[in-house]
């Protein structure tokens, strides 16, 4: 089964961390590649981040934590 | 040089445009999605909107023809036909980049295509591509050098004394402007009273020609005029190619500075689509042969990341390297 | 070999016109360089003459293209000789330097280079009241690239066999010639020659104080090793020669001998390259010195116009003597503490 990581993304080049403030698709919920998955903020900016893969999420990170960038806060169960 | 209405290219060259455009966006939508979503990190400077200048003149120069480019380059590069994993090894920093991890994004070179420098320093690469086309005529070769740089680059002094000397040299050598309207982030009506940047080829008595630089057709032929003009010892060109830039100065730029209207507009003239309709209407080529090009990028662009993504780092020994050709009594 | 006597000038024109005709690709470019100028000083005299002006190429005053189009021709495999007529100037084109010859070899992991040589002058020194932007000494500054290297030579024969190096080197040489020495007149090897670069020469040897010095520094510290003889101290002196790469073996051997050492150069003595040899010395030799090392240097000021106030920028005879001195004297103190 593949299992792809899912990171903080470096959205910016002056970013280094950035706060998990929620995730739009639940533990164990389905989501498509490219469709929203998560929501970060970093220096007061929201963003929400795309899905890199299509399959089962699965959470490891806990939310309102601030990560550095490139931490895994998931995977994504890709069932290939 | 005059603008004459010409005939569109051979079909074989179209289609050509259309597979380098379509390559350069799917490598572009890869590495934007690949950043975004945390699936790597990286510094890479989109493209993406300015495909149609990079397929032009890619299809018009010769392989042994040269081209210098800039940071926001790699639709240049896959014009001139680099591979797609030297490409993204490069902006990945992996072993197996030509660069092997010294170059990045910024910084990529691919001698055996032709692509002699791309430079992080804005207009840098003009005079660098004037000592080029003086080493071709140098040689007597027929070989061309071409330049490609945005439109802030005209206005640093590298530019004005590059085009020059080129100029004074009778060099050949053409300079290709992408002029996207943004010189970072920074409209080019607050940084120039210019109305067209073509027209500052007249200050050193050569041609300036602007296109539509989102008409791959449009802009092969003039650049293939210039290119031609270049090679039988006439002199430089300034190709002015108007275009613009979908994703702002670097991923992660949130364009706050471009008008919404402005961009929603350049989207819908999206050169992409525009031309595959074109290309459809004109009977270049049949859907069936469009779906194939459009999902053979796809693939190219997932196994060149597959095989970057999984390639390894270069080790930490190989520092040094390559610092001196002769490091004898080098500081370490 | 044979040697003839000649000046510095002289010198830089034989190995100029002696790389013109052994190597095809070799051309030389800057302002004024083409004859009847023959250069601002008379350097390039004559070479456009024999080796035509497309080899000895005139160009407009565009610094950043002139060394562009040098970094440009070099990576298709040409040897550009290019001319920035004094340091001063260089910094308009800086950029060439710094981003692109110096680390072309490095970012294309060996596949791409750009062997150029840039022939530059320090008007420092001459007494000349070219003051504060036409007589700077700013060496040290290109110390801090790595990819360059960087040679100052002193005499006639040095200039030339340095100056042959750094042409046919196949990395990016800063070449800098004193325009206070161009006229000086020393034997030099007729037939092509060279000299490596790191290798300093020994000029005279001694066994109390080491005296090291490149460029400007060298006729100064040569007139004091005289006055310091005639007091019966017995002075090494060391001419670096080039400053990027250093020869420290020949400097670590010398002053574990004579276990102090005077620094002296024409650029400023706060965070000049005395700075680097000092701590080096220092790293190395920390517990076979007898006294701290010495550094002789210019004051921290603009180059100033008048002949009185250039005198107290740059250092003086006295000064490099005081120095000797100084770490003389440093032993007795030593010993008392």
């Amino acid at each position: 089964m593949g299992a792809f990581p899912i990171r903080i993304p470096k959205v910016s080049l002056a970013i280094h961390e950035a706060t998990l403030l929620g995730h739009i698709v639940e533990e164990g919920g389905k989501v498509n590649e490219g469709d929203p998955l998560f929501r970060i903020e970093t220096e007061k900016v929201e963003t929400e981040v795309a899905s890199p893969a299509s399959g089962v999420v699965h959470w490891t990170a806990a939310v309102d934590e601030t990560y550095p960038v490139g931490t895994q806060i998931g995977v994504i169960d890709t069932g290939d | 040089m005059e603008m004459r209405p010409s005939s569109p290219p051979p079909a074989a060259v179209r289609r050509r445009m259309y597979e380098l455009m379509t390559l350069m966006k799917a490598a572009d939508d890869r590495m934007t999605k690949g950043i975004t979503t945390g699936e790597f990190i990286a510094v890479y400077f989109p493209h993406r909107g300015q495909e149609a200048t990079a397929a032009a003149l890619g299809a018009a120069l010769r392989p042994t023809d040269q081209l210098v480019t800039t940071y926001r380059g790699v639709h240049d590069h896959i014009g001139k036909g680099v591979p797609l994993v030297d490409l993204f090894a490069e902006i990945l920093g992996k072993d197996i980049a030509p660069g092997r991890g010294k170059a990045g994004t910024m910084h990529i070179a691919s001698p055996q295509a032709g692509v002699m420098l791309s430079t992080g320093i804005v207009g840098a690469g003009i005079p660098v591509a004037v000592g080029l086309a003086l080493a071709a005529q140098l040689e007597k070769a027929d070989r061309v050098v071409a330049v490609t740089f945005g439109d802030g680059a005209t206005n640093t002094g590298a530019f004005h004394e590059a085009a020059n000397m080129a100029a004074v040299w009778n060099l050949p050598l053409v300079l290709v402007c992408q002029n996207n309207l943004y010189g970072e982030k920074t409209p080019i009506g607050m940084t120039m009273k210019t109305k067209q940047i073509a027209d500052r080829a007249r200050a050193y008595e050569f041609p300036g020609v602007r296109v539509n630089g989102n008409d791959p057709d449009e802009a092969y032929a003039t650049l293939s005029e210039a290119i031609e003009r270049a090679r039988a010892g006439e002199g430089p060109t300034l190709v002015e190619c108007m275009t613009f830039r979908f994703r702002g100065h670097s991923i992660g730029d949130d364009m706050v500075y471009i008008p919404k209207e402005q961009l929603a507009d350049a989207e819908a003239k999206d050169p992409i689509p525009t031309y595959r309709a074109r290309l459809l209407s004109s009977g270049v080529c049949t859907e069936e042969e469009l779906s194939s090009i459009e999902a053979t990028a796809l693939n190219t662009v997932e196994e060149a990341v597959k095989t970057v993504v999984d390639a390894p780092l270069p080790s930490p020994e190989s520092l040094m390297a390559h610092v001196y050709a002769n490091p004898d009594k080098a500081p370490v | 070999m044979q040697e003839r006597e000649m000046t510095m000038l002289e010198a830089l024109n034989l190995a100029l016109d002696q790389a013109l005709a052994r190597d095809e690709r070799v051309f030389l470019l800057g302002e004024d360089i083409a004859d009847p100028a023959g250069g601002i000083v008379g350097v390039t005299q004559g070479l456009s003459t024999k080796y035509g002006h497309d080899r000895v190429r005139d160009t407009p005053i565009s610094e950043a293209a002139i060394l562009g189009a040098a970094v440009g021709a070099g990576l298709q495999g040409f040897r550009a000789v290019a001319e920035i007529m004094f340091i001063d100037l260089i910094p308009i084109a800086l950029d060439q330097i710094l981003n692109h010859a110096a680390k072309m070899r490095f970012m294309t992991s060996g596949r791409l280079s750009s062997p150029i040589t840039i022939r530059t002058a320090t008007l420092g020194g001459m007494g000349m009241g070219t003051g504060a932007t036409h007589g700077q000494t700013l060496e040290a500054w290109f110390m801090h690239i790595p990819g360059l290297k960087v040679a100052v030579p002193a005499t006639p024969a040095d200039a030339k066999g340095l100056l042959t190096t750094a042409i046919f080197d196949d990395d990016p040489v800063l070449f800098i010639e004193t325009g206070a020495l161009l006229g000086t007149r020393g034997a030099v090897p007729v037939d092509e020659f060279s000299i490596p670069f790191g290798q300093a020469e020994v000029v005279r040897s001694g066994n109390d104080v080491t005296i090291i010095t490149y460029g400007l520094g060298r006729p100064q510290v040569l007139a004091a090793a005289d006055t310091l003889a005639g007091e019966g101290v017995s002075d090494e002196v060391i001419d670096l020669r080039t400053l990027l790469p250093i020869d420290f073996p020949t400097v670590l051997e010398s002053v574990a001998k004579t276990r102090r050492a005077v620094i002296v150069h024409y650029a400023t003595r706060f965070a000049g390259p005395g700075a680097e040899l000092a701590a080096t010395i220092t790293e190395e030799l920390f517990s076979q010195l007898a006294a701290p090392v010495a550094r002789v240097g210019a004051k921290f000021a603009p180059i100033p116009q008048a002949s009185s106030l250039e005198a107290e920028v740059f250092p003086s005879v006295a000064a490099v003597v005081e120095a000797a001195h100084r770490t003389m004297s440093g032993t007795a103190e030593a010993l008392v503490r």
